[in-house]
């Protein structure tokens, strides 16, 4: 029976990943033309243009001029100088001779520590030169690298953007299909569901009738029972409690409405039917209000039904 | 469609609502047999607004009148828990404690400087707490016994539906002394037996005294003259005819219902037969010829048989017969004496003297179905006359020798005497409704 129930969203459930399988094979391409969508596009663009400006931010500071290189001294003034004097102080030959040696020495050594000194810094020049070619070629290269490097993962981003795009497309082509699904689902279900509570209703209705059909039988008897043997308690009560009025009362026939509580309490007695003597009518009332208490059953539906209201006929015999 | 269906919806709730009502009205309790026994009503003492004492005590006399019905069952004034003069006052627990099914109290007034009372009464139903009657009537000092008479007939009326005959009458003869010095009386009275009247006054016999449906006259038989004679007496003006004073047996006047004949019996052609006399013409008509005794006639209430007393069956029986005469019948068979019958006032029944063994008795016969039932076994009973309600029958009988009046509930089979009247009672008739 379960197994029975279940067997139509089974098969419903077994078609409906079929067709999403089919879907998804027939309807992706499809799909993919929607993927040029502006709004997506504009995101993309978006950015792009912030990674572009990005790079000019961190790219580092252009590379200084090489610095322009040392003057060489200047020889020829102080030479001229010192031949001039040379020959001025002649006289003093000697002397001079020898401070003209000394002062050979001294301008050779001077002369040669300038030139060694000059050629030092041409070479630390040179080697500045050096280090600074080297260190602008290393920048540039760092640079390179790293706009390599920036285009790269510009490259990379922009890939994986596209490519979250498309994950992001498919997946919302996925979602659309799958809400599709499930809306379908849904109202299948739902249909199915109803069908099953039409169905239920049908078989509790179907139920209650038969139950209601057994109260013709089980419950219908002890009501039976249960009524009849109230009626007489309360008929006894009443012939206990009726003082016929003197004469003869045959062929007179009263009928009282009463509404009794459900503590058997009498709430109204009323003439339904008058039997056209007033003394009759009221010995029929005074006898439905002698009776303090009637003898209904303790079964609430029981009394509901027979006991809250019901007629009283006096009929003497 | 949705009008459709609303209407639809509607269309089952009616049936609905019409089918639970069916079934309610389904349960009918039929109660076929009550109690007899006689209803308990308190009539408690009128209250007195007067400021003297008052001649009667109105509660006291409508008391004693419910009582001698049989019908009603007056509660003693011992046994009351309070004495409420107006439904105000009532609380109704106290009577309802006491088991009274219904309540009467009242009061008397007099307005200052009038000899007016006015009399005011409720009846209330314990059980419903609900006044039934509610009304004032007024009088001089003299009529309160009257008024109380009324209250009773309503009271009455309201809880047996027969109407009451508190305020007829009833005519007797008493007799007193011995002797030569013996005295017969025709006296009417309140059917309480008070407030008694001479009518006629003889030292002969007095008998058979019968009341006009008018009930302004009486018919009776007097010895005055040393042999019966039957003669016609207006209750109000004292005036006296003798109608039949034939040879012989000149008895057992009765009258016809619409008041113009008397059927009474005459020995003038031999034997006692029934006759019917025409007061207006004096015309005579036999009704039996028979050598047996035909007498005590007693007309149907419809006027048309007759029922009357003879031995032509050996001893005294009960025949019917047309009122123009014809073939009389027998209807009474058990006993060998049945005598004295008068007819009940709806013509069913007639009620007669029936001996019992050496016992006279009332007895009771259901002329639709011949049965016979006794009402009284006290010994010597005679002379049974039927109140115009039907529901009592009054009676001569004997306490102690001496001749009493009595009352027996014809449905309750209760009895009671009258006071004790001067003299030795007899020959008792009640007399119809008294058309004021």
């Amino acid at each position: 029976m379960q197994i029975a129930q279940y067997k139509g969203p089974i098969v419903f459930s077994v078609l409906v990943h079929a067709l999403v399988v089919i879907l998804t094979l027939v309807s992706w391409p499809s799909m993919n033309k929607h993927e040029v969508v502006p709004p997506h596009m504009r995101a993309t663009i978006v950015d792009a243009s912030v990674f572009e400006k990005k790079p000019p931010k961190s790219a580092p500071a252009k590379p200084t001029p090489p610095p322009s290189p040392a003057k060489p001294p200047e020889p020829s003034a102080a030479e001229k100088a010192a031949e001039q004097k040379a020959k001025e102080v002649a006289q003093k030959k000697a002397e001079e001779a020898r401070k003209r040696d000394e002062q050979a020495i001294a301008l050779k050594k001077k002369k040669e520590e300038e030139e060694k000194k000059r050629k030092e810094e041409q070479k630390k020049a040179e080697d500045k030169r050096k280090a600074d070619e080297k260190r602008l070629a290393e920048e540039k290269r760092k640079a390179d690298e790293k706009r390599k490097a920036d285009e790269k993962r510009l490259a990379d981003e922009k890939r994986k953007a596209d490519e979250k795009r498309k994950a992001d497309e498919r997946k919302l082509a996925e979602e659309k299909l799958r809400q599709e699904v499930e809306r379908r689902r849904a109202e299948r279900k739902q249909a199915e569901e109803q069908a099953l509570a039409n169905e239920a209703n049908a078989l509790e209705q179907q139920l209650l009738n038969q139950m209601n059909a057994d109260a013709t039988g089980a419950a219908q008897q002890r009501e039976a029972t249960l009524m009849e043997k109230h009626v007489d308690l309360i008929r006894r009560q009443l012939e206990e409690s009726w003082i016929a009025p003197p004469g003869e009362n045959r062929g007179m026939e009263v009928d009282l409405s009463l509404q009794l509580l459900p503590s058997g309490e009498l709430m109204s007695a009323r003439i339904a039917r008058s039997s056209g003597n007033r003394a009759f009518d009221q010995s029929a009332l005074n006898a439905a209000n002698t009776v303090k208490k009637y003898a209904v059953p303790a079964d609430s539906v029981v009394f509901n039904r027979h006991f809250r209201n019901f007629t009283i006929r006096f009929k003497p015999q | 469609m949705n009008g459709f269906r609303s209407i639809v919806k509607v269309v089952i709730a009616l049936v609905g609502i019409w089918m639970s009502a069916r079934v309610h009205a389904d349960l009918v309790i039929e109660i076929t047999q009550g109690v007899r026994s006689a209803i308990p009503v308190a009539v408690v003492p009128f209250g007195n607004q007067v400021g003297t004492n008052l001649p009667e005590d109105i509660a006291q006399i409508i008391s004693e009148n419910l009582q001698r019905t049989g019908d009603l069952k007056p509660l003693t004034r011992e046994n009351m828990l309070s004495l409420p003069t107006r439904g105000e006052d009532v609380f109704f627990r106290d009577w309802n404690v006491l088991g009274q099914r219904y309540l009467l109290v009242g009061s008397v007034n007099r307005d200052p400087g009038s000899t007016i009372y006015r009399v005011r009464y409720e009846l209330f139903d314990v059980q419903s707490q609900k006044r039934l009657i509610g009304k004032e009537v007024a009088g001089t000092e003299g009529q309160l016994r009257d008024i109380a008479h009324s209250i009773s007939d309503i009271v009455y009326e309201m809880l047996t539906g027969i109407p009451g005959v508190f305020a007829t009458r009833i005519a007797y003869v008493t007799l007193e002394g011995t002797g030569t010095k013996v005295q017969y009386k025709l006296e009417v009275a309140d059917a309480d037996g008070r407030r008694s009247r001479l009518i006629f006054r003889s030292s002969q016999p007095i008998i058979s005294p019968a009341w006009a449906p008018t009930a302004t006259k009486l018919a009776y038989v007097s010895f005055e003259s040393g042999r019966p004679a039957i003669y016609v007496q207006d209750v109000e003006t004292g005036l006296r005819t003798k109608v039949a004073s034939y040879p012989g047996i000149n008895s057992a006047p009765n009258w016809s219902p619409d008041g113009t004949r008397l059927a009474m019996t005459l020995s003038k052609d031999g034997n006692p037969e029934i006759y019917v006399l025409d007061l207006k013409t004096t015309k005579l008509t036999r009704l039996t010829n028979h050598w047996a005794i035909d007498t005590e006639p007693s007309w149907s209430p419809d006027g048309q048989t007759i029922v009357f007393t003879s031995d032509r069956g050996g001893g005294p029986q009960i025949y019917r017969m047309s009122a123009g005469g014809g073939v009389p019948q027998r209807v009474t068979f058990e006993g060998k004496y049945n005598a004295r019958a008068r007819y009940s006032m709806d013509g069913k029944a007639i009620y007669f003297v029936h001996q019992l063994g050496s016992r006279f008795s009332l007895a009771k016969l259901d002329l639709e179905n011949a049965t016979t039932s006794i009402l009284t076994e006290t010994g010597m009973d005679e002379s049974p006359s039927v109140a115009p309600n039907g529901a009592m029958v009054i009676y001569a009988t004997q306490v102690r020798g001496k001749g009493i009046l009595a009352v027996v509930g014809v449905n309750s089979g209760s009895k009671f005497s009258l006071p004790a009247l001067s003299g030795d009672v007899r020959e008792p008739a009640w007399s119809p409704y008294i058309k004021r």
